[in-house]
């Protein structure tokens, strides 16, 4: 399969009262073209910014790409100029965001929101964006979609919001979808349903998605690698079988047990990371999870480099081939 | 809608006759009456003739018999006579209102235009230059007295430039035609409209500025919609739903604000009229103007409710 985007180096930061925000440093992915892959990490751990930058979705001032080269179908879209991005946008790459009850505007018909992505892009005269809406809306799920072409969002229910949301994403047939947390603000029941479509979407439609959580549970049924990171920096990327079963990162180990799971006998309290991300105004020196750690060295003083750890995975833990041969994780360490 | 519609027109009712009635109050309880004023103290007048005069105008009366005499003739479309000119006060009225829903209209579409435009341009490039002389011209406009900004304009623009007229409603002893009448609008307009220019502004800053963080215009932006739509269809539509109630509000103030203007600028609409019945103690002239202020400013108060539903479909549907 033929690479649809990479991503080299990019570093992002934000002025914010005077200080200066490191909220990406330098990170390097790629995404092929049809494949889906997950980007996990806490709150200001950088992952979502990372993809708002390659949309040149970032509000300058206050924020700033500081370097970095985003190849999109082979194009550096960091030296596109405004027009070409817009072209790109919604057209090649497109978004679901988070929150389905503030992306939609609230004061215009959802059908009119999801032709104007179509008449932006696709040369379609009214009629026909209209008859795309509706046959993209009914692809969703959404029941009667020519009547409800009319209606206003608030006039929907937070699922069906989010698969319009979905609809207006997938509207020009994107090759990649960005999902930024598509189901946080989602019941757990919809969270599933909305998961689902979206897999059952790709197989039919064959973008690339890009899925943007917190959740690795969540995540871990429909993507084939995960990409974590932590305080703007990638710490390990996998793909998804073995991360589960053994990360090569203490922060990732840490991530895993604190995915709750279901046993009616546990007494145990749910298991959480010790400690608080670094504070992202200060230069980080060493590696970003050192503080946190309970497997820290000396040597974590230094800011370890991705180590290649075969098979495709990376590691950036000075202790990754520890890590990798212990027979019984964390303990033996 | 339309329920809803008779229900708020009802509601007004009862709210006119509170405010006609407090002001019936108020004006007869300024020292000396309408006979008062008619009376030259180079020529004595008994007493006689004044209490008979009194009489006639139903001065004499309790206040709440004269307040109901009114009263029972506005609801009979009556609004009287005039204690001064014998003239119907409805067609002193009819004759005077036009120019000052001229110089309203005028005054109001300067400052529509002009704030709204001003403080769009402010919120799009918030901290700028720009952004900064639009915020210190708006806190300028909001602390100038308008009677004394239209001296300003009188001075610079009439009397030094010569480009408009000083005052009036068209040049004297001309025929009348439309562009010399606009001309004379201009400065009492401009004068009237500096105010509301700076408030719509303002609101307009702030409330776009708000609809700016907001996560669907990311989403419009994520769709590669043009810049103009993005800022028209998604921003702009959004930013300008509370502007609506700052506009509706203000008619009641650019009302009562017309009236100072129009003595400056000798402008012959309501305002004119409603100073020299004070003065004259012409009490069925002043209630006339306080009725049709009133009506005035729970119309624009109707209006402006129907717009906003009409602007935004959450308030539409409820």
């Amino acid at each position: 399969m033929s690479q649809l985007l990479q991503i080299k180096n990019l570093k992002v930061t934000f002025r914010s009262d005077g200080a200066l925000i490191r909220a990406v440093n330098g990170i390097s992915y790629s995404v092929d073209e049809g494949e889906s892959i997950a980007i996990v990490g806490e709150s200001g751990s950088g992952k979502s910014v990372g993809v708002m930058a390659l949309m040149g979705l970032i509000p300058n001032p206050p924020g700033k790409i500081e370097s970095g080269e985003v190849f999109f179908k082979g194009r550096d879209l960091l030296k596109a100029s405004s027009a070409e991005l817009r072209a790109i946008r919604g057209k090649e790459i497109a978004m679901v965001f988070q929150d389905p009850m503030t992306s939609l505007n609230p004061v215009l018909p959802v059908g009119l929101q999801l032709t104007e992505a179509i008449q932006a892009h696709m040369g379609l005269d009214k009629d026909q964006a209209r008859e795309r809406a509706i046959k993209m809306l009914a692809l969703t799920g959404l029941p009667n979609p020519e009547q409800r072409i009319k209606d206003f969002p608030f006039q929907f229910s937070g699922g069906q919001r989010q698969r319009i949301m979905i609809a207006m994403a997938l509207v020009c047939t994107p090759d990649l979808l960005i999902a930024d947390e598509p189901t946080t603000a989602l019941d757990v029941t919809i969270q599933a349903q909305i998961v689902e479509l979206m897999r059952e979407l790709q197989s039919e439609l064959g973008m690339a998605i890009i899925w943007i959580s917190h959740n690795l549970g969540l995540v871990a049924g429909v993507v084939t690698r995960v990409i974590v990171m932590y305080s703007g920096f990638i710490v390990e990327q996998a793909p998804v079988d073995d991360l589960y079963e053994r990360p090569l990162h203490p922060y990732t180990l840490g991530l895993l047990h604190a995915v709750p799971h279901v046993d009616v006998n546990s007494q145990n309290r749910l298991a959480s990371i010790e400690g608080m991300p670094p504070d992202l105004r200060k230069p980080i020196s060493g590696c970003p999870f050192a503080p946190r750690c309970p497997y820290r060295i000396e040597k974590c003083a230094e800011l370890p480099p991705l180590f290649d750890a075969g098979d495709g995975r990376q590691s950036a833990c000075w202790r990754w081939q520890e890590l990798q041969t212990a027979t019984t994780f964390g303990e033996t360490l | 809608m339309l329920a809803y519609l008779i229900r708020r027109i009802l509601v007004n009712i009862p709210l006119l006759i509170g405010i006609t009635f407090i002001v019936f109050m108020l004006a007869s309880m300024m020292p000396g009456d309408a006979v008062l004023a008619m009376i030259s103290t180079d020529t004595p007048v008994s007493d006689e003739m004044i209490k008979m005069r009194r009489g006639e105008l139903g001065l004499d009366l309790p206040l709440p018999v004269q307040y109901l005499r009114w009263m029972s003739n506005v609801v009979r479309g009556n609004l009287g006579y005039s204690f001064v000119s014998a003239e119907s006060v409805s067609q002193m009225i009819a004759i005077r209102i036009p120019a000052t829903l001229e110089l309203m209209g005028v005054s109001l579409l300067i400052s529509i235009v002009l704030g709204v435009t001003l403080g769009a341009i402010s919120a799009l490039k918030q901290y700028s230059f720009t952004d900064y002389s639009f915020t210190i011209f708006g806190f300028v406009g909001i602390s100038i007295p308008d009677f004394f900004l239209g001296l300003i304009l009188v001075f610079i623009f009439a009397i030094k430039l010569g480009w408009f007229p000083t005052s009036g409603f068209q040049t004297a002893g001309q025929e009348f035609s439309v562009f010399d009448n606009l001309r004379h609008v201009f400065l009492p307009a401009l004068a009237l409209a500096l105010v509301r220019t700076a408030v719509f502004m303002r609101y307009t800053r702030s409330s776009i500025l708000e609809v700016l963080g907001n996560d669907y215009v990311r989403t419009a932006r994520a769709k590669g919609l043009k810049e103009t739509i993005v800022i028209v269809r998604h921003i702009m539509r959004n930013g300008l739903i509370p502007v609506i109630t700052i506009i509706g509000i203000s008619l009641g103030v650019l009302f009562a604000g017309s009236v100072i203007i129009e003595t400056i600028f000798q402008w012959p609409g309501i305002g004119m009229m409603f100073i020299n019945a004070v003065t004259g103690r012409d009490s069925p002239v002043i209630m006339g103007y306080v009725l049709l202020t009133a009506v005035i400013v729970l119309v624009a108060n109707l209006v402006t409710d129907i717009v906003y539903s009409v602007a935004d479909p959450r308030i539409r549907y409820e």
